[in-house]
């Protein structure tokens, strides 16, 4: 099979296309794999000892008619059969279009419109209570003054500001919150969350749905140290029966299509989801590498394959990101800078 | 005591232990090291006390205090 995988930023805010591909290489899932990048600095550009080609995309804010032309290019020129799409920014793009890729010959497996919304921060406190699963308290905002109210209601500090795709801080007073909402909101847009820590440890689970309420693996595991960013740096995997169920919950209960990540905090009496990623985690490749290779699934998936469901794992395995540098000529970078 | 939350503890000679549900990991001191392999063997607090007592040389209500401490530090970490 010759596929597409986004998301090659494998920087210290990282994408989860390159770990992907590594899954996918390690399992001989597919022959030809194709980069798509965003930025002639992403380093999944460089590595052509996983990616056989990559291309500059243009942004998912130009919209449907750049993105179809450009993937009208990459199938024309590199002749992909599948994409998986792999950045929140550009799944509304791809979910939308789905049928218009597959009458190009690109098969995708992603949820449907209504399933990614069920899903939104916006939402989640209403598919929280569909799943009797608990929601930190979180109030929507979409000004300063709404900001400024909630804070003269009696709310305590501290409290988290959320944007609806990606950023996190935790603030501790007025004057941080409005920095934070309007970093925020400059580079992601509105509404804004406002969010009450919960008391707990963080776990993770990844986990790939069939679309037909069934579970087709997951993997359950707890960050032990992460950075500025609040990515994983190490990790654990784990045997968390409450966290399994939920996803198979979730699963059942929305039927969910294709990849997805559950972002939960245990506490010692109980278990609240605070966000569900509708993709592959950058922190997939761990999945992989302790026997659910769940990117060689999806593509099993697209292929109307037979799929292992199986999601025994080894418990106590430890993950370990770490850095490493490679160098290339300049004009590889000016090659991708002058694509775009 | 949630005996089986007790048994999924992993722990090594050098007092390493981790919890496979949460992920915690703990470094056991030798008193602590003697507790946890007592009661997962299903011996009752006061026995797991004695035993500590005669194992270390200290009086039976020192080792009661270390076991109740023990105990609480179990139940803050969710695992009794």
């Amino acid at each position: 099979m010759r596929v597409g995988v986004s998301g090659m930023n494998a920087t210290d805010n990282p994408g989860p296309g390159v770990p992907v591909v590594r899954s996918l290489r390690e399992a001989k899932a597919a022959n030809y794999i194709v980069g798509l990048s965003y930025d002639a600095h992403d380093p999944g550009n460089y590595m052509d000892f996983l990616i056989d080609r990559v291309y500059r995309m243009p942004y998912p804010t130009k919209g449907w008619s750049a993105l179809s032309e450009a993937l009208a290019q990459v199938k024309k020129e590199s002749n992909i059969d599948a994409i998986i799409p792999c950045l929140d920014v550009e799944l509304p793009l791809y979910i939308k279009h789905q049928d218009k890729l597959r009458q190009l010959g690109i098969k995708t497996f992603l949820p449907t419109e209504d399933q990614f919304a069920l899903r939104s921060k916006e939402k989640l406190i209403h598919l929280c209570r569909d799943l009797d699963i608990n929601y930190p308290e979180t109030t929507l905002i979409n000004s300063v003054e709404e900001l400024e109210q909630w804070a003269g209601s009696g709310n305590d500090w501290p409290v988290f500001v959320k944007g609806r795709y990606y950023k996190a801080y935790i603030t501790y007073n007025l004057a941080e919150a409005v920095h934070k909402f309007t970093e925020i909101a400059a580079d992601w847009g509105l509404p804004i969350l406002l969010q009450k820590p919960t008391p707990g440890v963080e776990v993770n689970l990844v986990g790939l749905g069939d679309g037909e309420g069934g579970l087709c693996g997951s993997v359950a595991i707890k960050k032990l140290t992460t950075t500025a960013l609040g990515k994983i740096w190490t990790g654990v995997t784990i045997d968390h029966p409450a966290l399994n169920e939920l996803a198979t919950r979730f699963v059942r209960h929305t039927k969910w299509r294709g990849p997805f990540e559950l972002e939960c905090i245990q506490s010692p009496e109980t278990i609240s989801l605070i966000e569900i990623n509708p993709r592959f985690p950058a922190w997939v490749y761990f999945a992989s590498a302790v026997g659910i290779n769940l990117p060689e699934r999806l593509l099993q998936l697209m292929q109307d394959k037979s799929v292992d469901a199986e999601s025994q794992y080894p418990v106590g395995k430890y993950f370990v990101r770490y850095t490493y540098e490679m160098v290339t000529d300049i004009s590889e970078f000016f090659r991708f800078a002058s694509s775009g | 005591m949630l005996q089986n939350r007790l048994q999924q503890l992993a722990t090594n000679d050098d007092g390493f232990c981790f919890d496979p549900r949460t992920g915690e990991t703990y470094q056991l001191n030798e008193t602590a090291q003697v507790l946890l392999m007592e009661l997962k063997r299903g011996r009752s607090e006061s026995e797991a006390a004695t035993l500590l007592a005669a194992d270390f040389g200290i009086s039976i209500h020192e080792a009661e205090a270390d076991t109740q401490e023990f105990i609480q530090l179990l139940k803050m970490n969710g695992i009794a």
